[in-house]
């Protein structure tokens, strides 16, 4: 598996805190996510780990600002000169223009968010899908688009990192290449994680939590997904 | 002035996209087309009647593509859920809205420059100098029919009914400038520029109205959810 490239340190960014507290959302008589609480900064990966339809993918998006809670809130303490942090979120979808190339679509998101393109045009050789930058993303296998979606995150230079199923659609090489890749590049961003309980994600995170039936709870270790109850979403 | 430099880029994508796909230009191009043959065929020798239905029939054929091509820009951005990621990265969020007016715009003013140079052969269409009077009509109109779809497609969208509110929605509100292309068109090729001023001016008031409406209620109309 070859080394990721070290392109540096993130920018000299602000230290950030999210505080999510009583975090509810329903959707009718559905409890997606129910009294969540969260504290978190910046320097810590966080992995929420549960099964299909425990509220995991609702929680990323209502923690990325996509979303509106029911009751609840989302807040951002930051140090001095701070405002609020700039997030890349990257959720089931790729969040692609898929009749544009990798290369496009990171140009454009670099542009957009005020970076370099070119660091992120080199993200594409650092995930091994270099030699696919020129294919219109519609073309490209899921496992391709995932690795170019995860480079247009980071190519934006992100405060926060928020990524749902970080390894789907990955065989072991590509896997191992996004974990390098997520370990070289997000060491001082806060980093939001979930999962069905993959032990990559594991590994990479500092703090573990378990999300069930909308529930979401700190671990010490992984105990093993639970059975989701019907009337939950995910 | 990063709304505006926002604003051209993501036009810059729309027109992209749309150039490698083409769809929604050659199906306009194409309805134009059908349209002014079966005119062409229906009027007979009757020359005159075909000119004077000339303006009514390109400008319904540009209706059709500010639709088509409203709906197909929105989804762009909703496909693949690419529109949170334009959400969260955007400090002023009103470039979306910018950027879809500016590049359904341009696509509009391809189409008119197409669709006229059809009515021109098919139609009979006579070009005298005044004919230049047309490039500020057909500017005004584009930018009216961009505003005004834009913003609709999103508020269809929002409501959850967009299959069914956008043609209740948006067709009603296109009538005022497709009428004033329609009258100002028609008193440019009777060689009465004067007269299409008053109608100039309507479909200006509409793509003022609509854009600012746009540029205040965007953000709120299409959100990520």
């Amino acid at each position: 598996m070859p080394s990721p490239v070290i392109l540096g340190s993130p920018r000299a960014s602000s230290a950030f805190v999210l505080i999510a507290h009583g975090l509810t959302r329903l959707y009718g008589d559905t409890v997606a996510v129910w009294r969540a609480d969260l504290r978190t900064s910046s320097g810590e990966a966080v992995a929420i780990q549960g099964p299909n339809g425990s509220g995991k993918s609702t929680l990323l998006r209502l923690l990325a600002g996509l979303a509106t809670p029911t009751s609840g809130t989302v807040s951002w303490a930051a140090s001095a000169g701070a405002s609020r942090p700039k997030v890349g979120y990257l959720g089931h979808a790729s969040h692609l223009f898929e009749a544009l190339t990798p290369v496009e679509n990171i140009r454009l998101a670099a542009r957009l968010a005020r970076t370099d393109p070119d660091r992120g045009l080199r993200l594409l050789e650092e995930l091994g899908i270099a030699s696919w930058a020129g294919r219109r993303c519609g073309d490209l296998s899921a496992g391709t688009v995932r690795r170019v979606a995860l480079a247009r995150v980071l190519a934006t230079d992100p405060d926060v990192v928020i990524v749902d199923e970080p390894f789907a659609a990955l065989d072991p090489t590509a896997a191992g290449l996004v974990e390098a890749t997520i370990r070289a590049r997000c060491g001082q961003r806060l980093l939001i994680l979930a999962s069905h309980g993959d032990a990559r994600t594991r590994a990479v995170a500092d703090r573990l939590f378990e999300m069930c039936d909308g529930r979401l709870e700190e671990r010490d270790t992984w105990s093993g997904a639970l059975p989701a109850q019907t009337g939950s979403a995910g | 002035m990063n709304v505006f430099a926002d604003a051209a880029l993501l036009a810059a994508k729309d027109l992209r996209a749309e150039l490698r796909s083409r769809g929604a230009l050659v199906a306009a191009g194409t309805l134009g087309a059908v349209a002014f043959v079966v005119a062409a065929m229906a009027a007979g020798p009757d020359r005159a009647q075909l000119r004077q239905l000339a303006p009514a029939l390109t400008w319904l054929a540009l209706l059709y593509a500010a639709i088509a091509m409203a709906d197909r820009l929105d989804l762009v951005d909703r496909r693949d859920d690419a529109f949170s990621a334009l959400w969260l990265a955007l400090e002023d969020r009103r470039a979306i809205y910018l950027g879809k007016v500016l590049a359904l715009a341009v696509v509009l003013l391809v189409l008119q420059g197409v669709l006229f140079g059809l009515a021109v052969v098919l139609l009979d269409l006579p070009l005298s100098g005044e004919a230049l009077w047309l490039a500020p009509v057909a500017v005004v109109a584009a930018l009216g029919a961009a505003a005004t779809s834009v913003l609709v497609v999103a508020l269809a969208g929002a409501s959850g009914q967009r299959t069914l509110l956008m043609p209740l929605l948006l067709l009603p509100l296109m009538v005022p400038v497709l009428l004033a292309a329609v009258e100002s068109t028609g008193a440019i090729l009777v060689s009465a520029p004067a007269a299409a001023l008053q109608w100039l001016a309507l479909s200006a008031a509409q793509a003022a109205l609509f854009a600012g409406l746009g540029v205040l209620v965007y953000e709120h109309a299409a959100t990520p959810e």
